[in-house]
């Protein structure tokens, strides 16, 4: 059974609707207790990087994220909560990742947000890709970018001239830049495939 | 490499899909939860849904049209018909849409375009325009393409990229319905 993590960062309709479709069970954690409850993780977000991560430390629940054993996915700026550092709002995060999340606006001439479906290259062979063909296509929205970082990367998304992390794990921590729960059958495979590791 | 979109666009009206010719003889075409199902099987990249019969009274159904399309299908889509006001956008967010549309709303009150990009991102915000030739010229047209305003197409396209639309949804009423094709000339003007 599946926790989200409800630190009031965006809607999550799509997410448990997603899950619902997957048939996969899931509720809401507010408390340190919550986590208990469950077996997977999710930390969803969208918006504002700095905004949000200082929401999630309002919340009193970054200590117990830190020293989880168990899967958590992080999805969007959900991952970009489990980096080092932001340019958004120049914040720092949860630092579970080494590498930097940057801002796509000074870097490239192509239109921002990156916005839509591109296609991925998997790598370092992820779990959360079982099942899923290399160069399927996910659905993007975002305008910040995490660093590739060799040890870490499960998929690599280009867009304009910059190569970015469109999927990480190290250890029981993953993360997706895109989001499943908008990206079709494949985006479902995922959850799937995260809620069976 | 980022993919080209295709993209249904359904007018809904009393929560059923219609289509029209230049925007008027409306005929029945199906439940619009069950066709965007089949859309999205089909291989469509995101969804449209046009409440044409939106107003402030009839909120609640365009809410729970939002809902049952995020329960049940699994890719974008974006929600327009009588938004108004921040709030309006916001509750359609909550429910499930990933981008609303704007309209008659938005040139009323342009700084709508700009407060909604500032709160959600420009990702979230679509300006739909109607737009008809005449006397050569193309012009914007309101409440369902009722009523001709004087703004010129292309100019108002502009105004509401640079306040903050994330995408424009350009239907021109001279084409709408007639399987002739898109109105290339104006889309290269516009690009």
């Amino acid at each position: 059974m599946i926790g989200i993590v409800n630190y009031g960062a965006g809607n999550i309709f799509s997410l448990t609707a997603a899950l619902d479709r997957i048939g996969v069970e899931h509720g809401m954690i507010n408390t340190k207790e919550d986590f208990d409850k469950y077996s997977h993780i999710i930390i969803p977000g969208v918006g504002h990087a700095g905004a949000a991560m200082k929401k999630l430390q309002d919340t009193g629940l970054v200590d117990t994220i830190l020293s989880l054993k168990k899967p958590v996915l992080g999805i969007c700026v959900g991952m970009q909560l489990m980096t080092a550092f932001s340019e958004e709002g120049d914040a720092d995060m949860l630092d579970i990742f080494p590498v930097r999340t940057l801002h796509f606006g000074k870097r490239i001439q192509a239109k921002v947000p990156h916005m839509g479906w591109n296609s991925i290259r998997i790598e370092n062979n992820s779990p959360l890709f079982k099942d899923i063909p290399d160069n399927s296509y996910f659905y993007f929205v975002h305008s910040y970018y995490i660093e590739r970082d060799e040890a870490t990367v499960a998929a690599t998304c280009t867009y304009d001239t910059v190569s970015f992390a469109a999927a990480f794990q190290r250890d029981n921590f993953f993360g997706v830049q895109f989001h499943p729960e908008k990206s079709g059958k494949l985006g479902e495979q995922l959850l799937l495939n995260f809620s069976r590791f | 490499m980022l993919a080209k979109r295709i993209i249904p666009c359904l007018d809904v009206k009393d929560g059923r899909t219609v289509k029209g010719v230049n925007f008027v003889d409306l005929r029945d075409a199906g439940d619009p939860v069950e066709l965007a199902w089949q859309y999205s099987q089909q291989g469509a990249d995101e969804l449209v849904f046009l409440d044409i019969t939106a107003t402030h009274e009839k909120r609640k159904t365009t809410i729970d049209l939002v809902k049952a399309v995020a329960r049940q299908v699994n890719i974008p889509f974006t929600i327009g018909g009588g938004i108004n006001e921040m709030r309006d956008a916001e509750t359609l967010l909550n429910s499930g849409a990933d981008k609303i549309s704007i309209n008659s709303a938005a040139v009323r009150n342009p700084q709508l375009i700009d407060d909604l990009a500032k709160a959600f991102g420009t990702q979230f915000v679509v300006v739909a325009v109607d737009t008809r030739l005449v006397d050569g010229k193309n012009y914007v047209h309101l409440r369902g393409g009722r009523d001709k305003t004087d703004i010129e197409t292309e100019n108002w396209i502009k105004e509401a990229e640079s306040r903050g639309a994330g995408e424009i949804l350009l239907t021109s009423m001279d084409h709408d319905g007639t399987k002739n094709g898109f109105d290339n000339g104006l889309l290269k003007k516009i690009k």
